[in-house]
């Protein structure tokens, strides 16, 4: 009878270690999904932060390279804050590109030139907490974009061609 | 016949466990290769608009060196390099060929990261003589 008993309690805890060892399995590969899922969203997050911090300052810096022409470029001053203009004649009638910061988004406006300048009639293009333009000579513009969170990215632009003009209005 | 019958769920259970322990293995490898392979790419990104922002500032500079040595750029065996704690080195090698015509100054550009090269591009740029 004990005996019966002693093999019966053998055989519990038998199952009750093998019951300990696939709940310990399961709970380990339960915090290697969350590791794996926390790994994959930084290395994602990571991609993303590192692409979308360079769309604004790409984007300004293409845009002067592509109007790199005598008399094209020329930095405004309007309430204290800063604009691109980029001038270009298509059909014989001139136009511009105005590109600015407002309202925590980088912005572009174009129009013929001489038409009086609106804050807030720009395209939105993508978000940008401040735009500042400096040009160190005529020929070396400096561009510095402040992202929402704060974050700062610059470049410079050589400008083979064309000179900076800056502007108070 | 009751035993044995325990024996070979346990066995079962135990090849089940390393099966699977064996994968989980695996996936750790590949989200470490991951997290590396996004450190590297940021490296290589970061050290890419350095590069370019020095190529740009050097264009129709008069000492394209000065410009290096002011932005924390050392000289070391004719080469400039820069070290950032930013998992790379970069490195600018400087040369001039003078004619009567102009002067053609070179500077090629090399990311490296330990022992593995980033990338290399040259940034060339022209002077014309003055003509009397």
């Amino acid at each position: 009878m004990s005996e019966r008993r002693t093999v019966k309690t053998r055989h519990a805890m038998s199952g009750f270690f093998v019951f300990c060892l696939l709940g310990l399995f399961a709970l380990l590969s339960a915090v290697l999904v969350m590791v794996g899922i926390r790994a994959c969203q930084g290395v994602q997050a990571a991609a993303d932060a590192n692409s979308e911090e360079q769309i604004a300052l790409s984007y300004v810096l293409n845009k002067v390279r592509a109007h790199d022409v005598t008399d094209s470029i020329s930095l405004w001053n309007t309430d204290g804050r800063q604009v691109l203009c980029l001038k270009e004649n298509l059909d014989g009638e001139w136009y511009e590109t105005r590109i600015f910061c407002s309202d925590g988004k980088l912005c572009e406006y174009f129009c013929e030139v001489g038409e009086p300048f609106d804050r807030s009639m720009g395209e939105a293009l993508t978000a940008a907490q401040a735009l500042h333009l400096k040009a160190e000579n005529p020929k070396l513009l400096y561009v510095q974009v402040t992202r929402v969170g704060g974050e700062t990215l610059a470049a410079h632009a050589a400008l083979r061609a064309g000179e900076v003009i800056e502007h108070e209005k | 016949m009751r035993n044995s019958r325990g024996n070979m769920l346990l066995i079962e259970l135990m090849i089940v466990l390393l099966f699977f322990s064996l994968a989980q293995v695996t996936v750790v490898q590949v989200f470490a290769a991951a997290h590396q392979q996004a450190m590297s790419s940021r490296a290589t990104h970061t050290a890419l608009t350095i590069a370019q922002d020095m190529a740009e500032r050097m264009h129709g500079a008069n000492d394209p060196a000065q410009v290096l040595m002011d932005n924390g750029f050392v000289l070391a065996d004719d080469t400039y390099v820069l070290e950032k704690d930013r998992g790379f080195v970069l490195q600018v090698k400087l040369s001039q060929l003078s004619q009567p015509a102009g002067v053609l100054r070179t500077a090629v550009f090399t990311a490296v990261n330990g022992e593995k090269t980033l990338f290399t591009f040259p940034g060339v740029s022209y002077e014309g003589a003055s003509v009397p």
